[in-house]
């Protein structure tokens, strides 16, 4: 039987795992770069220097696994800039204005974009709650005004703007759910693509014209566009949704650069596979897993443990409740450390089992139950096929996302999506296998050379 | 309780996560038992009301019913919705494996919606085992927040909690046997061989045995009945044909479908085929049989 007061503990601790962005200020906030040894790394310093740096404007690419703090970094971000009186920055959620499973194009884009700009200078209070700002009526009078028929694109939902006011086309409810009518737009805009780019672009100048009235003539405008990188398909559109983002940001970089805004788009890990230079942004910035084992020396090589990193989970954990209190000592929790790769949400699942384990069973934790929980852990990551571990085995032995085969890059896209793919740095980007499945990888990849032997033989 | 896919390991994880779980969460439960999966949902309804909560069943009529979804979408606040995908597709069907990836494909865009409407509230999502390994690439958003994921590989072995034959609200047995009775029947029929009784009865006890294992979702000791039972009828088959070539069809057509339910299809087409042969051969000497 626990005692009551293990058990509040216990309970406490599990609601502290719960994975969540957190503003800086939170106390379970840790700030990983205010190490010196990381402070290289630190993404909101190279964003905001990016930012501070530009004499007009910016347009930055940022990226990460799910659960490195994506989020958690832009509210940083923005706390940090915001300490400047003269920045205004807005957090724009593009899941909230483009379906996410469905091949995007530039004029959805631009659109979703200009809306969602508008909207959160509204929502923000920087700008009055006149009309000037509601981007979605301007978007229909600038249709009319280039003869398109607004009738023609099956814009016939409409919501009251205030009460009493007429009714306007809802433009954004359309864009988000409706397929036949971002088709009908696409259809319908091709010969106005740089016309509605020019619209767009005028648009968020008028912004910052407008923010500089109400705030000063140094007032400077940061939009985060967050939520690009959920942006992909179901099994039967998975390849065109991803080709068009690549194609969004590989041949669209300028109409993305919106003139005297400093903008930031988050998009998925694996648009690093085929983003080679600049293409129109200004910086490529990605979050890397913690580092918790040195790169490898040779293919095949033993892994090492990487000290520091450890210790930065060990603190990042720490601020959660007392890990040795839980898991009897260091060790314990560096095994599982060592299990996760470095992906902070993988370690708050494991010690989240441990501690619902410790809740029937008391604290310490046992050392057989700390590896059931990376087995359990391992469960999660089996999804693929032996001739998937041979591509696997060789980003592990060479750290490099080199995939000759152009059809596997959409492939290993997913993997990097799913997490079966860890992203690191130091130095330069590199790429290994989730631990948890290292071995794995490797004997089914051995089984796939084996299998391909008997053929030849035969 | 120390099998981490039992029944007992699930529930025991689970009642803390309702318990403790303080934000809105998520979580997946993959199992091929419908008991398993209604055991533990009945046991969270009951926890959930005595704490005053209410458990939302969320189960589709068809592949095309979009009512999860919907349900999902609109929420209830601070209650929990257990989402009952635990269906197997016909062999050569994926109608509910498509259903599946369609809802967590439609889903997963739609997270944090799910994440305001269902408040403190929570959503349990269970599916089948052979659907663990493509969830994260489909959902790959749900996927990353889940509070937890439970594999339960079995029945329950806790005597207390088989549940009685009126509790099993979807499975529409083919027989009324007692497994019990036929279990008996068996081990009567191996004691009467020792003395030197009929091998054919102990071939047609371990006939029924299977069936009636296979009734009640135990495809293991069902096909293991069922291949003994076989091999029992060949013996027989060589030894007088015109009496049980039939039977032996009979009995390796039923081992085909146990086998098929295991995943061996290859062994399944064979014993399917063999099946075939001997029931073709059957008709042309026999054309009245």
């Amino acid at each position: 039987m626990i005692d009551p007061a293990t058990t509040t503990q216990l309970r406490q601790l599990y609601q502290n795992l719960v994975d969540q962005p957190l503003w800086p200020d939170d106390p379970r906030y840790v700030d990983l770069y205010a190490d010196p040894g990381w402070a290289a790394l630190d993404p909101v310093a190279r964003l905001a220097t990016r930012i501070r740096f530009s004499a007009i404007e910016s347009s930055q690419l940022f990226s990460g696994h799910r659960g490195t703090g994506k989020s958690t970094q832009l509210r940083k971000l923005q706390r940090e800039l915001e300490g400047d009186p003269t920045y205004k920055v807005v957090i724009c959620d593009m899941e909230d204005y483009l379906p996410m499973t469905d091949a995007v194009d530039e004029v959805d884009f631009m659109l979703g974009a200009a809306g969602a700009l508008s909207d959160a200078l509204v929502d923000a209070g920087l700008l009055g709650r006149d009309s000037k700002g509601d981007y979605w009526t301007r978007f229909v009078d600038w249709l009319r005004g280039q003869r398109i028929d607004v009738e023609q694109l099956g814009l016939d939902a409409k919501v009251p703007v205030g009460p009493g006011a007429e009714l306007r086309f809802n433009v954004k409810a359309n864009l988000k759910s409706d397929a036949a009518f971002r088709e009908r737009v696409r259809e319908r805009m091709k010969l106005h693509v740089g016309a509605f780019r020019a619209e767009v672009h005028g648009f968020a100048q008028d912004c910052v014209k407008w923010l500089r009235a109400e705030h000063g003539d140094d007032t400077q405008l940061v939009v985060i566009y967050d939520s690009i990188e959920h942006l992909r398909g179901i099994t039967t559109n998975e390849r065109a949704v991803a080709e068009s983002v690549e194609g969004l940001f590989r041949g669209h970089g300028d109409a993305l650069r919106f003139p005297h805004v400093h903008t930031i788009y988050t998009v998925p890990p694996w648009l690093r596979l085929h983003y080679a230079g600049t293409d129109g942004f200004d910086s490529y910035c990605q979050i890397p897993c913690i580092k918790v084992r040195k790169r490898a020396p040779d293919p095949g090589g033993q892994v090492q443990p990487d000290p520091a990193g450890l210790d930065v989970l060990w603190r990042v954990a720490g601020k959660r409740g007392d890990m040795q209190w839980l898991l009897r000592d260091r060790a314990a929790f560096d095994e599982l450390a060592l299990a996760c790769g470095g992906y902070l949400r993988d370690l708050f699942r494991m010690l989240t089992d441990l501690t619902a384990h410790a809740a029937l069973h008391g604290v310490p934790v046992a050392g057989d139950r700390c590896r059931l929980a990376i087995e359990e852990l391992r469960s999660a990551y089996q999804g693929f096929t032996n001739r998937q571990a041979v591509w696997l085995q060789a980003i592990e032995d060479s750290g490099r996302l080199d995939i000759p085969d152009l059809d596997d890059q959409h492939t290993i896209a997913r993997f990097l999506d799913t997490h079966v793919l860890l992203a690191y740095r130091n130095g330069e980007d590199w790429y290994a296998v989730h631990p948890v499945i290292r071995e794995l990888v490797a004997d089914r990849a051995a089984a796939w050379h084996r299998a391909q032997r008997g053929q030849a033989e035969r | 309780m120390s099998d981490p896919t039992s029944v007992e390991w699930a529930w025991a994880r689970l009642s803390i996560h309702l318990e403790w779980a303080s934000d809105f969460w998520l979580l997946f439960v993959f199992t091929d038992d419908p008991r398993a999966n209604q055991q533990l949902r009945e046991r969270a309804q009951s926890q959930l009301e005595a704490g005053g909560r209410q458990l939302v069943n969320l189960r589709p009529s068809a592949p095309d019913d979009t009512a999860v979804r919907d349900v999902l979408l609109q929420g209830r606040a601070d209650q929990v919705a257990w989402v009952d995908y635990v269906r197997h597709d016909a062999p050569g069907q994926a109608d509910w494996r498509e259903a599946w990836q369609r809802l967590c494909a439609q889903l997963n865009e739609r997270r944090e919606l799910l994440r305001r409407r269902w408040g403190t509230g929570g959503i349990v999502f269970a599916t089948t085992l052979d659907r663990l390994d493509a969830t994260p690439a489909v959902a790959p958003d749900l996927w990353t927040v889940r509070a937890l994921l439970l594999r339960v590989a079995t029945r329950s072995t806790d005597p207390s909690d088989r549940p009685s034959f009126e509790r099993i609200e979807d499975h529409r047995r083919k027989s009324t046997r007692d497994l019990e009775l036929d279990r008996q029947a068996v081990e009567r029929a191996r004691r009467k061989l020792a003395d030197g009784g009929p091998l054919a009865d102990l071939a047609l006890a371990l006939r029924t045995l299977s069936e009636t294992l296979d009734d009640l979702r135990e495809p293991d000791e069902a096909l293991a009945a069922g291949q003994e039972a076989v091999e029992h009828y060949r013996t027989l088959a060589r030894e007088e044909p015109e009496a049980y070539s039939s039977r032996l069809a009979a009995a390796l057509s039923d081992l085909g479908a146990r086998l098929f339910a295991v995943r061996q299809r290859d062994e399944a087409l064979a014993a399917a085929e063999e099946a075939v042969e001997l029931l073709r051969r059957l008709a042309h000497t026999e054309p009245e049989t």
